[in-house]
């Protein structure tokens, strides 16, 4: 087992909100360098997949991935997407393994590269059993007018840990992130994300739309990064938790790091019931 | 989707133009109103001689914390309290999670510094250096046209402390904390509340001032006694290499009301100063309290304030917080709304200017039935200054129709500035609505080219646009305080000329 630090923000606060990061025991190999998400994916990694897009035919890839009750695996993709690409990645994972299946830990760490004027949307969709352990970690690197669209739709596990890291370096890149999750039973859904808007003119927009219900508890972190040179950049969130048990717990960090005079940010919350 | 309990939510929450009205003072005169006041940096940024003070060595030591509490002929206990503190304070680490404090060396701040006088109760007997500073900042006019008391605090101690008579024989305690302490009636009082509400655990800061609070106020509002007229506590901090660690207890008992009213100011030394204060709010059942500040410290100053209230059943707490001055200052009042229907209302402003690093914000715990709070939080950032709204609200597993919204816009006036948000909130109750938004702007541009081509220069028309930016705070201010909060924004505005739009 390895203790780790997960979805440390950019930017912390109070301890005493629990929302610096959470430290949690993973099983598998120890992290690689720092103990954090990144180098316990790197350290578990034994499959890894690369997807290069193309120019001209829009290509729509599909990717099911098996988790097996019981096993550590950690499954890699890397998607190019050379200039003037265009594609669809859609990866669902699944696997039975219900509550108490000690062990069972499935790893994802996607990374997209897209090149001047790139288009690709990236489909993640995650039914496991409640007897997983999920580590989701996803890398976008964008260059002039590319633009990505990342789905996230997290449904099972007991443990869910999320990570995403954007860097919009390219002037005129665009990131739009659509996350859903519902939290069940006494799930466990921990994310963070950190986009950094280095280039001039991009944009940025998460949406995030939760449910929990029963005992599940949730931490959610966003930092939009608007970094000193980023003229006319854009970044926005937004938030929607419905809270359907009397004893879910819900923690939100949405953090707004603005370096530069001539841009937008924005964010928004709103958290309660039926 | 979620909703909440809105009918609750417009009850406990009347809209602003609906509220009574602070007092407006007599000296308020239409010209004054209309005018537009020259701007006197001289006001704040003056030195007097520490001739006949007494400071005590710099650095923080059990034999330093033994030698304050020897000075004060306090009562055991209260020794016993500093030791301690001064024991946290050694064990607990510096936040590793705000502004650098790299500047700031307790071996090199003097914690104690007596003024040459006692506390007077009439101007006349003060001493003319220190009667002028107070008379420079306006404090005894302002006594004179409409506070019911005032409390002023040089350096380490009190040096005059009044109530008028009509406020004294409603039953309004207003001492100074030592004074009050000395007290047979009031120090069972004292010490049932004294750093209760702000521990010595808390941070170290706190810790900090356990060991070494002197000066500061105490203040009782009898049950169903509304005062009409706000008492103003000023706090000035005139020695060099300095800290300042007054503390400020009110208790408002059930159905009582209060409006009280800070402010603060040093001259700038190239050396850092240290404020480290300590304000504990106790508000009843039914009762109401308004906590006003205009905080105008040097930009030496490393402002580590710490303000607390706790709230029973029914009552309310406002907070109008202006934050102009400190060079580091870290600043987040706090309500903990404990009684079913207790509210808070948080109303503030943060202007960073140059060389400055203000984080500041607020915290509120919700933690019974139908409790509620608003946060309205402006920040500006010009000229290289750091802006930093934090927030914490946290609505506990009592707290079910718990209704709250925060609100944080920040202003960023030219490029060389930062302006980060960082709020949280954690929810553990179903039966809640919680609503957050945060923006981070510039002015725009089309709003200036309407301004200017009205014949505003590029200056008055971004002194006029921030001003309007600020107005929800301004307006929440007795007139005289909304225009000192003008000045200082004017002040801040200077140089804003050529600016690129």
């Amino acid at each position: 087992m390895a203790e780790v630090l997960m979805n440390r923000p950019p930017a912390i606060t109070w301890h005493r909100l629990r929302a610096n990061g959470t430290l949690v025991e993973l099983p598998g190999a120890a992290p690689l360098g720092d103990a954090d998400m990144a180098g316990w994916l790197a350290a578990n990694t034994a499959d890894r997949r690369q997807v290069e897009l193309t120019c001209g035919e829009e290509a729509a890839v599909q990717m099911d991935i098996d988790a097996v009750a019981g096993e550590v695996a950690v499954h890699a993709v890397d998607v190019i997407a050379p200039a003037g690409a265009r594609g669809r990645v859609t990866v669902h994972v699944d696997g039975d393994g219900a509550a108490g299946a000690d062990g069972s830990t499935l790893g994802l760490a996607i990374r997209v590269k897209a090149e001047a004027g790139a288009r690709v949307e990236l489909e993640l969709l995650q039914t496991l059993g409640m007897g997983f352990t999920y580590v989701e970690s996803v890398d976008l690197d964008l260059a002039a007018d590319a633009r990505v669209a990342l789905s996230q739709t997290e449904l099972g596990a007991s443990r869910t840990f999320a990570g995403v890291a954007a860097e919009l370096a390219g002037d005129g890149s665009e990131t739009q992130i659509d996350v859903r999750y519902l939290g069940r039973g006494r799930a466990q859904l921990d994310f963070n994300y950190a986009l950094r808007q280095t280039g001039r003119e991009t944009r940025t927009n998460l949406v995030a739309n939760g449910i929990l219900a029963d005992e599940a508890r949730k931490t959610l972190r966003d930092t939009i990064d608007l970094v000193h040179g980023c003229f006319g950049s854009v970044g926005e969130e937004t938030e929607t938790v419905l809270l359907l048990g009397e004893r879910t717990s819900n923690i939100s960090l949405p953090v707004i790091l603005c370096d530069e005079e001539d841009v937008q940010g924005s964010h928004g919350a709103t958290i309660g019931h039926v | 989707m979620p909703t909440g309990s809105s009918s609750s939510a417009a009850r406990r929450f009347l809209p602003k133009r609906l509220r009574p009205k602070a007092p407006v003072s007599k000296v308020a005169a239409a010209e004054e109103r209309a005018s537009v006041i020259d701007v006197d940096r001289s006001r704040y940024d003056f030195i007097k001689s520490e001739e006949g003070s007494e400071r005590l060595a710099a650095g923080l030591t059990p034999d330093i914390v033994r030698e304050i509490s020897a000075r004060k002929e306090e009562p055991v206990w209260m020794l016993e309290h500093r030791l301690r503190s001064l024991e946290i304070y050694n064990s607990l680490p510096v936040p590793d999670w705000g502004p650098p404090l790299d500047g700031l060396h307790m071996d090199n701040i003097v914690t104690y510094v007596k003024p040459p006088t006692d506390i007077k109760s009439d101007w006349e007997s003060v001493p003319d250096d220190i009667k002028d500073t107070f008379e420079r900042l306006g404090i005894p006019q302002a006594e004179r046209a409409y506070l019911a008391g005032v409390g002023a605090q040089y350096d380490s101690e009190l040096v005059y402390h009044n109530v008028q008579n009509t406020a004294a024989k409603a039953g309004i305690v207003y001492e100074g904390f030592e004074e009050a302490l000395k007290n047979p009636e009031y120090e069972p009082i004292i010490r049932e509340h004294f750093m209760k509400l702000i521990t010595p655990e808390d941070h170290k800061f706190a810790a900090l001032h356990g060991a070494v609070w002197s000066g500061g106020s105490f203040v009782y509002v009898p049950a169903g006694v509304t005062l009409d007229f706000p008492l103003q506590s000023y706090f000035r901090l005139n020695a060099k290499g300095a800290g300042q660690f007054e503390h400020t207890l009110i208790i408002v008992e059930d159905g009582g009301s209060l409006h009280f009213i800070e402010g603060c100011s040093a001259p700038k030394y190239n050396v850092a100063n240290l404020h480290a204060g300590a304000v504990e709010l106790f508000i009843g059942k039914g009762a109401h309290l308004r906590y006003s500040t205009i905080e105008n410290w040097s930009k030496n100053m490393y402002n580590l304030n710490t303000k607390r209230a706790l709230v029973g059943e029914d009552g309310d707490v406002e907070w109008v917080s202006g934050s102009f001055g400190s060079g580091v200052g870290y600043l987040y009042p706090m309500s903990i709304l404990n009684g079913a229907r207790a509210c808070c209302e948080f109303t503030g402003i943060t202007f960073a200017g140059a060389t400055q690093n203000l984080d500041t914000g607020c915290k509120v715990v919700l933690n019974a039935p139908d409790t509620s709070a608003r946060v309205d939080a402006k920040g500006i950032s010009k000229d290289g200054g750091i802006q930093t709204f934090r927030s914490s609200v946290v609505v506990t597993e009592k707290a079910e129709g718990a209704d709250v919204f925060v609100s944080c816009s920040n202003l960023m006036l030219d490029d060389r500035s930062r302006s980060d948000t960082i709020p949280a909130m954690d929810v553990r109750a179903k039966r809640v609505n919680i609503g957050h938004e945060a923006s981070i702007g510039r002015i725009g541009d089309d709003m200036l080219f309407y301004l200017m081509s009205r014949g505003l220069s590029e200056q008055e028309a971004r002194t006029t646009i921030v001003n309007g930016f600020a107005n929800p705070v301004s307006k929440e201010l007795p007139l005289e305080y909304a225009v000192e909060m003008n000045n200082l924004i004017k002040l801040e505005m200077e140089g804003m000329e050529g600016a690129i739009g």
